[in-house]
């Protein structure tokens, strides 16, 4: 059986799991074959999904909700990543000048998105911090910049960009190599704390509705392979997971090696959704669609599909 | 039929009727199955030439429209000025590529100086292209990753790099998407490349179903051919177009239409002759069980009165003469044996 899915990337760590489960046979294992295509964004990833070019996708739930707005298709099957480490980078040239988000007001902001008709987890990160921060959409230039340490890198060093929303280890890398600096980070408790709805489920397994009626079985496998490769990973070490995953590089394994003991939590160990997360989910996604009517009576559990993972507290 | 001919009228009538009844049902099902078979094949060519006219069409439009699209971004390519290829401005043409997004009809991007070395790569879905070979003047190709399945149609222009000419080489994926979006409803499309399905409007799938559509090109006219003629190439992929439309008339509807023509002929006929006809036998059984009666007792009695009675039915037609004639008849007989 063949199956594939196409996720941002490639090198974000909240997508890690999925370039894992080749590696560690879990897809052999159910019989099948996993075919993983990058995309420079979650959006660009969900038109792979809705346009039949892979079977799954995996990206943030806001965003994949943001497309169930217009297409009602759109099902959420697995939690994968739970925690969102979405950081806010200004370029290295604005440091002393731009020292809160009220001084992006007229900068170029990089986005992963490319479309007015959904929005992408980043994108609705960006815009709910920076409304917050006393920017509103439209007292900023938006340019598109793509999901891959080469062409974010690029962005912000030739000045096309003045900040953007990075994952990571791209975030830490920025840092290390004087590229940006931080200006906010989703994962800091007190971030969260200021934020509502901030631990919302980052990385989830998106399928399609009229598919999972044709191919049950294949949705099924599916959601197995997912489940044994996130098992695996909460039973072994994060040098055991680098090495899986031919991470030799010293400075790479030691950013992620950080980033998993930083984060343990991170990613989901079984694939439920939880419930509290779901609510959380619900109230960011609300909140970021600030005028947006049909977000105002979207209800979450209308795209869960648990049949397979379950739920918990 | 003529075995019966012996029997009593009822029984011949009952016969015939049975077998008037079976001869029409025989009759009215051959009809019905060949014009079911009719309509539904002068129902299947128009879909199939629509299909056929519909998607030559879509070829040639977005053939058309790849062009149109190859021809201008070159052009806002030259028009940049970024194309001497000083290491700075390769990052301007990656950085304005980036912030083109999936905006463009081209993913995927090589230029080639005129020997055919790669100065410059930008591949949006972070695919690595494969080799591509044109013949000279050669301006599109096809070009078949067998790595990831995936088929390219690639479009070479010459492009101005400051103080030489180098190729612009365009890459349009044929992939599952593209089939997606021109396919309609009750059409399922798959592209064909070597004698395989690459791509399918239906996903990974279509490409499983596609090769049991191939099997029945030979036997089922929904299911054919149309071939990628516009590029100038040694070999051109196909679209397998299968044709999922119900047919006008199925064989279900077929069975009900004849049901309830035979229940029409069935009700028909016992309203407007098995009434009357079983009438008129029951008045031809009157008429004989008096004549034996008569046979019987020599007389015109109450039971032979009474026969004749209903034999004659008060109506005036050729059975009630006969009636008349017999009743005369008994009574003559009576009349001279006394």
């Amino acid at each position: 059986m063949r199956i594939s899915i196409s996720v941002p990337g490639p090198g974000a760590a909240s997508y890690l799991p999925i370039e894992l489960v080749s590696k560690i046979g879990a897809d052999k294992d159910e019989g099948a074959e996993l075919r993983v295509e990058f995309s420079p964004g979650g959006g660009n990833s969900m038109t792979e999904l809705l346009t039949n070019n892979t079977d799954f996708a995996l990206v943030g739930l806001p965003s994949a909700m943001s497309a169930r707005l217009k297409d009602p298709r759109v099902i959420a099957l697995a939690a994968i990543n739970d925690l969102p480490l979405y950081v806010l980078m200004v370029r290295q040239g604005l440091k002393g000048e731009v020292k809160s988000i009220s001084d992006l007001k007229g900068k170029a902001i990089g986005l992963h998105s490319n479309s007015t008709s959904s929005k992408t987890t980043s994108q609705q990160v960006l815009e709910l911090i920076f409304r917050r921060g006393g920017v509103p959409v439209g007292s900023y230039r938006t340019v598109t910049v793509g999901r891959r340490w080469g062409s974010e890198s690029l962005m912000l060093q030739t000045g096309a960009v003045d900040a953007l929303v990075a994952d990571e280890p791209f975030a830490t890398q920025m840092v290390e190599e004087k590229i940006a600096y931080q200006l906010l980070h989703l994962g800091d408790p007190e971030t969260m704390r200021n934020y509502s709805g901030a631990g919302f489920l980052r990385g989830a397994l998106i399928g399609r509705m009229d598919r999972l009626e044709i191919e049950q079985k294949k949705y099924e496998t599916m959601v197995r392979i997912i489940k044994k490769t996130l098992l695996w990973m909460s039973l072994h070490s994060p040098e055991e997971i680098l090495d899986k995953l031919e991470i030799y590089s010293p400075d790479k394994r030691k950013q992620l090696i950080e980033l998993f003991k930083k984060y343990p939590r991170q990613y989901s160990s079984d694939g439920k959704f939880s419930s509290r997360q779901l609510r959380e989910t619900e109230i960011f996604f609300i909140d970021s669609q600030v005028g947006n009517v049909s977000a105002k009576d979207f209800r979450i559990d209308s795209m869960i599909y648990d049949r397979w993972v379950g739920r918990k507290d | 039929l003529s075995i019966y001919e012996n029997q009593s009228v009822l029984i011949q009538v009952k016969y015939r009727f049975f077998f008037s009844f079976l001869v029409f049902g025989f009759l009215a099902t051959v009809l019905g199955f060949v014009f079911h078979q009719k309509i539904n094949a002068d129902a299947l060519d128009f879909h199939r030439a629509n299909a056929s006219r519909h998607y030559v069409k879509v070829i040639a439009d977005l053939e058309r429209r790849w062009g149109r699209a190859a021809f201008n971004f070159k052009i806002r390519l030259e028009s940049e000025s970024f194309l001497s290829f000083s290491l700075k401005d390769r990052d301007k043409l990656q950085v304005y590529l980036t912030a083109q997004g999936g905006s463009t009809e081209f993913p995927s991007l090589r230029i080639d100086d005129l020997s055919g070395k790669t100065i410059f790569t930008y591949e949006y879905f972070a695919d690595s292209l494969p080799k591509v070979f044109f013949l000279p003047d050669q301006d599109a190709t096809w070009v078949f990753d067998s790595e990831k399945n995936k088929l390219f149609l690639v479009i070479r222009q010459l492009i101005w790099l400051g103080n030489i000419n180098g190729y612009l080489l365009l890459f349009h994926p044929m992939d599952h998407a593209l089939l997606s979006q021109i396919s309609y409803p009750d059409t399922q499309l798959s592209l064909w490349w070597n004698d395989k399905p690459v791509a399918s409007s239906e996903g990974e799938y279509g490409l499983s179903k596609a090769k049991l559509s191939l099997e029945g090109v030979k036997r089922d006219r929904s299911v054919f051919f149309v071939s990628w003629s516009g590029v100038e190439s040694a070999k051109t992929p196909k679209i397998l177009i299968d044709l999922t439309t119900r047919p006008p008339v199925d064989q279900h509807q077929l069975a009900i239409a004849l049901t309830t023509i035979l229940c029409l002929f069935l009700v028909s006929c016992w309203s407007i002759l098995g009434n009357w006809g079983l009438n008129n036998i029951k008045r031809i059984q009157a008429l004989e069980r008096a004549q034996r009666n008569f046979e019987t007792h020599n007389a015109v009695d109450e039971v032979v009165e009474n026969e004749l009675s209903i034999a004659h039915s008060y109506k005036n037609d050729e059975i009630s003469s006969i009636v008349i004639g017999s009743q005369k008849l008994m009574n003559h007989i009576v009349r001279d044996s006394k």
